[in-house]
């Protein structure tokens, strides 16, 4: 490969690296492999619930009408409290749909449902922008495979990481959900990779771009703002006056700007409605939401680990392998290995500060960590053969066992995302809402928490509650509810730390106490639990209660 | 038409030609192909199951 060097003399680096923009042999193949994969994985997750949507989340994100960026002809700002990208990029795909497929408003809407179920009139709108999103994931996956090459690291570390992101159980079942979040995923890895082929060779034009791509990403979401700090890394390696260096920085500001702006222009226009999303935001963050709260850095380091797997780990390891491996033996590569500082130091500034963001908030989701999992994972590669290099001279068993590790590892990473796929294709409520409907008469009182089936019997009434355990008990014991339906989905999240929600699973225990007879439905990690609160049960609590 | 006698227009759709070969590799129309076969399949699979 090459690589720009010292008063843009062209350096062949070949004693360095072996990857390129374009490869030979079996590593071209390997960025067309890992997007497919991806893109595999994702889809699963795109098509798994329809013609039902589970995600709580999704209707709320996207208020779908076909064109919401207009009502009569006229710009709704109103409708852009969140940041814009997602919902024009969705709003693009709608009104494709619309030309082509002939979608109406219409088509878009539910027909009942409850908040973790809600049936769709027409799904095909809902998957096509799922599938532009489940594309947008898989292109993520070969940028970060392709950003490892250009960062001039071997086949295999690139390859590695690229399979890492691939099989990462959180991109694969919560990205493709049509959110800001998964766009977010694309538009983080798009400014990451264009920080290498910026470092690959600084120049003015490329700087800009890699300024245009953070603010697409922050006018994606606000929370991809700490990303901006990659933006100094190619100034620092470039062979430029000062005076030149200060001016690829504000280009890169402007071009950051402009993007942000253009995309998101709703900001100025109504910058009251923006300020008051903003201070709504900070308030939910940081109240808090039973099972979603506390030590948000650990659960985030947790969520990030779970899903690079070793690349995480080696990430941990970037900044010191790259700094303590570095060669100055040569001018030219030097200068080389200062940009693999660099840009090591720029990709670990820019997670750094978004995890450190994040701890100002009490409440921690994982899917407000989940665009870097990605850059982790390239960090992972960045140090990966330094870190073999280091193993290997210390003999062969230590090699041996260091790479077996690796391997089991990714192996174990693969496992957990078809795992995911699994979960994701596998639909245990569709098994349990068949079960209600022949089961549930009309007239019974069907009370369930999130992650619970709609039954959509008529008759039968359906309450919801955020948790079983905030169900009044003597509503319960009054003989009120007949069924009960609880959901790992809820009792997961509660049920997992004992000690930190104590009087939630009391509360839990004392309401399951009321249940003679339960039918569990399960597919992979998932389980719905359906009860019958018994009516001598109710008799006898009736009367304690009572008294 | 790259020699000297060549047009303007004739010298820049020759190395857009070029340039579009290198891009367009075989493991990028593999990559295309087979992304437009998984969404067909996803597509059918949620239109065979229908709306609500």
């Amino acid at each position: 490969m090459t690589v720009g060097g010292p008063a843009g003399v062209v350096v062949d680096d070949g004693a360095v690296t072996s990857g390129g923009p374009v490869g030979r042999g079996w590593a071209s193949w390997a960025g067309a492999l890992l997007f497919l994969v991806a893109l595999a994985l994702r889809l699963g997750a795109s098509v798994g619930d329809l013609p039902h949507i589970y995600d709580w989340d999704e209707p709320l994100f996207v208020s779908f009408d076909i064109g919401p960026l207009w009502t009569e002809s006229t710009l709704e700002p109103a409708q852009f409290h969140h940041p814009a990208v997602y919902k024009e990029a969705s709003a693009a795909m709608l009104a494709a749909g619309s030309v082509l497929a002939g979608w109406q408003a219409d088509d878009l809407g539910f027909v009942g449902g409850v908040t973790g179920d809600r049936p769709v009139v027409n799904p095909m709108p809902w998957v096509s922008v799922r599938i532009l999103v489940a594309v947008l994931g898989a292109a993520a996956v070969a940028l970060c495979w392709d950003a490892a090459r250009r960062f001039g690291l071997p086949d295999w570390a690139a390859a590695l990481a690229g399979w890492c992101g691939a099989v990462a159980p959180l991109l694969i079942s919560i990205a493709p959900r049509i959110a800001s979040d998964g766009y977010l995923v694309f538009f983080v890895m798009l400014a990451v990779w264009a920080l290498a082929w910026t470092l690959q060779r600084p120049t003015m034009t490329r700087q800009v771009v890699l300024g245009a791509t953070l603010g697409l990403a922050v006018a994606t979401k606000y929370t991809a703002a700490p990303l901006v700090v990659i933006a100094v890394a190619p100034p620092l390696v470039a062979l430029a006056s000062n005076a030149r260096r200060a001016t690829w920085l504000i280009g890169s500001a402007a071009a950051a700007l402009g993007a942000f702006f253009v995309t998101n222009p709703y900001i100025l226009l109504r910058f009251d409605q923006f300020y008051t999303e903003m201070e709504t935001q900070n308030y939910v963050y940081q109240s808090g939401l039973v099972g979603l709260t506390g030590r948000p850095l650990r659960f985030n380091l947790r969520i990030l680990l779970e899903s690079a797997g070793p690349m995480a780990v080696l990430a941990l390891a970037a900044i010191p392998v790259c700094w303590w491996g570095r060669d100055a033996s040569e001018p030219w590569r030097r200068w080389i290995r200062r940009r693999d500082v660099v840009g090591v130091l720029a990709v670990s500034a820019g997670v750094v500060a978004w995890m450190l963001f994040q701890t100002r908030y009490e409440v921690r989701i994982s899917r407000n960590v989940m665009p870097l999992i990605l850059p982790v994972c390239l960090l992972g590669a960045l140090a990966a053969p330094r870190a073999f290099e280091a193993v290997r001279r210390r003999g062969i068993t230590v090699l041996s066992v260091a790479v077996v590790v690796v391997a089991v590892w990714a192996g174990l990473q693969t496992t957990k995302g078809l795992f995911e796929f699994g979960t994701a294709v596998a639909d245990e409520r569709a098994d349990a809402r068949t079960w209600l409907q022949a089961n549930v008469s009309p007239g019974e009182v069907v009370v369930g928490e999130f992650g619970t089936p709609y039954v959509g019997t008529e008759g039968v009434v359906q309450e919801e509650v955020a948790f079983l355990a905030d169900l009044e008990l003597a509503e319960l014991r009054s003989g009120g509810v007949d069924w009960l339906v609880s959901s790992s989905e809820s009792t997961g999240v509660v049920f997992s730390d004992r000690r930190r929600w104590a009087e939630e699973i009391a509360a839990y225990e004392k309401r399951f106490a009321e249940v003679c007879e339960w039918h569990s439905f399960k597919s992979w990690n998932t389980e719905i639990r359906v009860g019958r609160v018994c009516e001598s049960r109710v008799d006898t609590n009736s009367g304690q209660a009572g008294g | 038409m790259t020699g000297p006698g060549a047009s303007t227009i004739g010298r820049l759709l020759a190395r857009g030609l070029r340039r579009a070969q290198r891009v367009v590799t075989a493991p990028l129309v593999v990559a295309v192909v087979g992304a437009l076969l998984l969404i067909t399949v996803a597509l059918l699979v949620t239109a065979q199951r229908g709306g609500a």
